[in-house]
This record gives C-alpha cells, structure tokens and sequence, in this order.
C-alpha cells in the first residue's frame, strides 16, 4: 500500500530507509524526532510484505475476471453464464496448482495466468472470428478438409 | 457620465473576455483548478506548518522523489487522452526495474542495459496496444493482463531484491546540480525532458493532434487519420515511459525490487486526472499532468511534514480525486451546452 517504492527488503530497508530520509529534506524534520520508530515501522512493513498478508488478495482481479471469462461470460458484455464461471474457478485452481506442482514459484504463476487471459481475450475477438469465417468459406470453395482449418485456427 | 459608462463597458468587455475564454478553453480549466490547488496548498501548508516549506530544497525534492511518477505520468496523459486506461505501468516499472539491476549484477554494460529495459517496456506496451486495437479488447482488460504479465515477470526475473552497485546508475541519483540552494539530479532531467517532449509532441505534431482526435471521437478514422497506429502507439509511449521510470526506480531506490510499484498505476491515474484530463478522453494536457504529479506529491511531503501517517495521502488524494471528477463532468457538460 505504501505509495513510495520503499518497499524494500529486511536486509536493506534499513539503510535505503536512512537513505531516503537524507534524501529528502521534507521528511527530515520529522524524523529527527522519531526516526527509530520510523525506521522499525517500515522493517515490519516489509517484513509483512516478505511473508503473506501481501500476497494474499494481490491478484484476485486478474483470476476473477479469468474465471468470468473461461466460463464463457463476453468480455464484449451480453452473454453470461454463472455455471460456466463454477467451471472456470475449478479449471484456475487446477491449472493454478499444476504451475505450483511443476515447481514454478507461485509469485511467478502470473505470467501464464496472463498467457491463459491474452489467449482467449484473442479467441474471443471479433476480427479472429472474421479471419476464421473467411478462412472457413474459402476453405469450402476450394473443397479442402476441415482438419487444415483447425491447424490455421489454433495457430 | 461619461466615466461611468466607460466604466461599465470596461466591466462589460471583461465579462465578455471571460466568457469568450471560458468557450474557447474549456478544457484548459481543470488543469487551471490544478495550478490554483497547487497554490493553495502551497500557501495553506506555508502558514498552517511550521513556516519553512516554502523552501528551495524543499521543492527541489518535490522533483526529485516524484520523478518516476513523473515520467509514467506523461505516458498515461497518452493513453487517457486516447479514451484507454493503462494499468500496466506500475508493473512494467517493477519489471524492468529489477531486470536493469539483474543485467547489471550479471556484468551487462549499461549501454545494452538500458536500451534492452525500454525495449521490454515497449514491448509489454505493444501487446496491450495490439489487444486493444485489433481485438476490440477493453484497455481495462488488455491493461490489467498487461499488469500480471509484467508482475510475474518481475519475479521471474528474480523473487527478491538486487542491489545495484553500478556506479553510472548511482550517479543518476546521487549526483546534484546545485544553484544556491535549488538543486535538480539527473533523474529529475530526465523527467523533465520526458515531459517537455511528451508536450511537445502532443501540442505541435500530427501524432499529437491526431491523439487528441482519436480520443474525441473514435470516428476520426473518416477523416483519414490513422487511428490504428495511434492507438497502438500511444500504449508503446506508455511502456516506454515504463522502461525509463523503472531505471529511474532503480536509481532512485538504489536496488530492483519485484515488489516495487504495487499500486502505482492508480497514483498515476489520480495524478493525470488531478492534472486535467478528462477520462473520457480528448482533453487534458501533458503539463497538466506535470502539476497533477506536484499536487499528489505535495499532499505526500506535507503529510510527512505533519507527521501522519501515509495512509493518509490516499485519503486525501482520492477526496480530490473525486472533486476533480465531478468538477470536470460539470465543466464538460457545460461546454456541451454551449457548443
């Protein structure tokens, strides 16, 4: 929550916290008279931050909205399904501890959650569902399989 | 007689100069109520304080721990003024800040550092850009993937913090340029030649007036505006801005944090829109902005001078916010009225 990018380590908070406040001469004033408890304030600041009360609740957008999407809810609004979003909690749970399973560290789990999200925002857009009509009907003309169809797709 | 009715044509001219002005300039008037709450606040916290904060080291400040905030505010007046949100800034800061520190750790020169920083910055933009323009996705939603991507990222980069011994990147901080007692460091440069050419480049290029018409009015492209390249453009200037505000981060903080920027985004956002510009997009100002990041920083420095705690600036910021909020719907309505 702290807006300042003093959130910094235990090792180093100490000594970038010193460095902040000679850095700045606004908050000198104050601290010459309060400087310990200033300074411990923010080691268990980032004590807090090492640990979990942080962690917990950081992401729950992005998985909210993954879990509305995967469900089958429009991004472009209109179309809705609250069973589908039951579905999509289970299937961010199970693709979530499958990323920790592999060893993955689950700070990092992020990056695939956003890989999944870009993924089906981009099945879900109009302009791919144009290419994919117009690759399906030029595919009929020429009377070629469907199967090359469902390899441009996934590609 | 005579003097009289010079009197009240004079009163009559003036009331018409405001008027005139007032149609004309409509949306210059948020980033006006800006400068006259940075006054105002500069005034109330000289009397009510102790006095001395008026003071030239203490302004210097000012610059020196917002220029992050700064440089990512010229990036999101791009985006806003497009009608898009980006959210992504705050994580593209942590992730390319902790890279530059990594790159240096593992002996990168800084010439390669730095440019491969605000590449990946670019990058990030890019994506977010694309998303939004060529699959019609919310900028809320591109952004916020954006957001998670960079985030994680940043811990794939490293899970903790690395120290940057770098010399180069120390002097971007610790060095200042003093004149008597004002002093500027080159990340204060930085920010300011940052927002000079975002200015610039909004004020007096096609790319410019050309932002500003696709914010307006999503039709633009009837005009042959090429309202495809903008957009995705201006999320790229974002992610650039991005890139610079994570080396000055790293500079500032002396260390790459994953962590770092939690929340950031919406500072930003508050800043901007403090700053004058409208969400709906269209108006604002690029210096606008630059009193915004003053305003939030001001509030910050006199809370710390009151000694409370920083929770407080949220506070205090989102009360604003909301004023300027409403101020700016207010105004806008009544341009459309007159119009």
């Amino acid at each position: 929550m702290l807006a300042f990018p003093l959130t910094i380590t235990t090792v180093q908070s100490s000594k970038l916290a010193m460095r902040f406040l000679r850095a700045s001469p606004s908050t000198r004033v104050v601290v010459k008279r309060k400087e310990p408890r200033t300074v411990r304030r923010r080691l268990y600041a980032s004590n807090i931050r090492a640990a979990d009360a942080n962690a917990a609740g950081q992401f729950i957008e992005l998985y909210a909205i993954l879990a509305v999407v995967l469900g089958g809810t429009s991004l472009m609004g209109g179309k809705f399904s609250i069973a589908g979003t039951v579905v999509g909690v289970l299937i961010i749970q199970t693709l979530d501890s499958t990323i920790l399973f592999l060893g993955v560290p689950s700070a990092q789990s992020p990056v695939f959650f956003a890989i999944v999200v870009i993924v089906v925002v981009i099945i879900q857009s109009p302009r791919l569902h144009r290419v994919v009509r117009n690759l399906v009907r030029v595919a009929r003309s020429r009377g070629t399989s469907e199967s090359t169809n469902d390899v441009e797709v996934a590609g | 007689m005579t003097n009289l009715e010079s009197v009240g044509s004079t009163r009559r001219d003036f009331g018409e100069y405001y008027h005139t002005f007032l149609s004309r300039h409509s949306s210059l008037l948020p980033t006006l109520a800006a400068v006259a709450i940075l006054i105002l606040l500069f005034i109330g916290a000289e009397i009510f304080l102790r006095g001395d904060f008026i003071s030239p080291r203490n302004i210097s400040a000012l610059l020196l721990d917002n220029a992050f905030l700064l440089i990512l505010a010229v990036g999101m007046t791009f985006v806003i003024l497009t009608a898009g949100i980006d959210l992504a800034v705050g994580s593209v800061m942590a992730f390319t800040g902790i890279w530059l520190a990594k790159l240096l750790e593992a002996g990168t020169s800084l010439a390669i550092a730095i440019p491969a920083i605000i590449l990946g910055g670019a990058l990030i933009g890019l994506l977010i850009g694309a998303l939004v323009q060529f699959f019609d996705v919310q900028p809320f939603i591109a952004s916020l993937a954006g957001l998670f991507l960079a985030r994680g990222l940043a811990f794939v980069v490293s899970l903790s913090s690395i120290k940057v011994e770098t010399p180069a990147v120390l002097w971007l901080q610790s060095t200042r340029i003093r004149f008597g007692d004002w002093y500027i460091t080159p990340t204060g440069i930085l920010a300011l030649v940052v927002v000079f050419a975002g200015a610039y480049v909004m004020q007096y290029t096609r790319f410019g007036r050309t932002t500003y018409a696709v914010g307006g009015n999503e039709q633009a492209a009837l005009m042959g505006l090429k309202v495809a390249r903008t957009t995705v453009a201006v999320y790229v200037i974002s992610g650039v801005c991005g890139g610079l505000a994570g080396l000055v981060l790293t500079a500032y903080s002396g260390a790459g944090y994953p962590r770092n920027g939690v929340g950031t985004e919406l500072d930003v956002i508050a800043a901007v829109v403090i700053g004058g510009t409208l969400l709906s997009g269209g108006r604002g100002y690029v210096l606008g902005s630059l009193v915004g990041v003053f305003v939030y920083g001001t509030i910050k420095t006199i809370i710390s001078f009151m000694g409370a705690e920083q929770s407080w600036t949220q506070i205090v910021i989102g009360a604003l916010l909301l004023l300027f909020i409403v101020v700016q719907r207010a105004i806008v309505a009544r341009s459309d009225r007159r119009s």
